[in-house]
């Protein structure tokens, strides 16, 4: 009897797979080649330099793109909030002004009830 | 490996990354061997043997950008199929119905000198833990040191170590035992 050293050399020798085995390989690359050339085309495209810029300075474009976008529309928000408290404001001093007002023509009227003189006050005091 | 295979792997690459299929069906036909007897080793089925192989060379083909020498090439395929046999075991349902092809060939002439010793060492290294069963896979099949065994499973060299000495002392005790006192 061999050594056990050999004995698991021996049973652990290579063995060839069934003879077509590589073209079934190939035939299942095959099958999915149209997924895989189309992320190799898209990687291959990203390799060349200048697209690589290009590609980036895309990115930076809608970054910023982006931005501009979001700023215009707090802009427009903070003018609109702006327009309606200016609007409030003046509604409530011209409600304000138009109570004054009131209260002044009131005011007159007691005084000049309070200052009208009697027709007759000595009988009055009599 | 030699320096001119060294080279014409480095070649057959080049070729497969300027788009050319044959080029990668001879890189297929000079690993097949080894992929897939790692493989066959340690899911002793012919057919999951083959699919996984099968899979091992796909995932190789959607990585050859990233293979840098042949000797890089050995090992990036001896890890993803290490791997990927140690994942299809654990995925494995525990009874499976084995199918015509599975059922072992008769005894022929390629055979061991004792099929019955052969038999026996198949159920024993079939009954270790799956990387101790890996790393002697390694080590007698494609002859590897610790080391390399270690990169391979991406393990520590003492882990390796230790389970390969233990894996051998059991399978030294359970032959002796059963050969009854042949020392092996």
């Amino acid at each position: 009897m061999k050594p056990l050293d050999d004995e698991l050399r021996s049973l652990f020798r290579r063995k060839e797979p069934p003879e077509d085995f590589a073209e079934r390989v190939l035939a299942r690359l095959e099958a999915a080649t149209p997924r895989l050339t189309l992320a190799r085309r898209a990687s291959a495209l990203y390799r060349r330099p200048m697209l690589r810029w290009v590609a980036v300075a895309a990115v930076v474009l809608c970054v910023v793109a982006g931005l501009g976008v979001v700023r215009h529309h707090h802009q427009q928000r903070a003018r609109a909030q702006a327009e309606q408290a200016s609007q409030e404001a003046i509604l409530a001093l011209r409600i304000t002004s138009t109570e004054l007002q009131t209260a002044l023509e009131r005011a007159q009227h007691a005084t000049m009830q309070a200052l009208t003189v009697p027709k007759n006050p000595k009988s009055e005091m009599e | 490996m030699s320096k001119g295979a060294e080279q014409s792997v480095e070649e057959l690459l080049a070729r497969c990354a300027g788009g050319d299929s044959s080029a990668f069906g001879e890189i297929i036909r000079e690993h097949q061997s080894m992929v897939y007897s790692l493989a066959l080793h340690f899911l002793r089925s012919p057919s999951m043997a083959e699919d996984l192989a099968q899979e091992v060379f796909l995932e190789l083909f959607r990585n050859l950008a990233k293979i840098k020498s042949g000797a890089h090439l050995r090992f990036w395929l001896r890890r993803v199929a290490c791997h990927r046999s140690i994942d299809r075991v654990r995925r494995r349902p525990p009874y499976e119905m084995l199918s015509l092809e599975d059922v072992p060939e008769p005894a022929s002439a390629e055979r061991a000198d004792d099929p019955l010793l052969e038999a026996k060492l198949w159920r024993l290294v079939g009954a270790l833990p799956q990387k101790p069963r890996m790393a002697l896979i390694l080590r007698y099949q494609e002859d590897l040191e610790l080391r390399e065994i270690a990169e391979v499973m991406e393990m520590p060299v003492n882990t390796v170590k230790s389970s390969l000495e233990r894996a051998l002392a059991l399978l030294r005790g359970k032959l002796a035992r059963s050969m009854k006192g042949v020392k092996v």
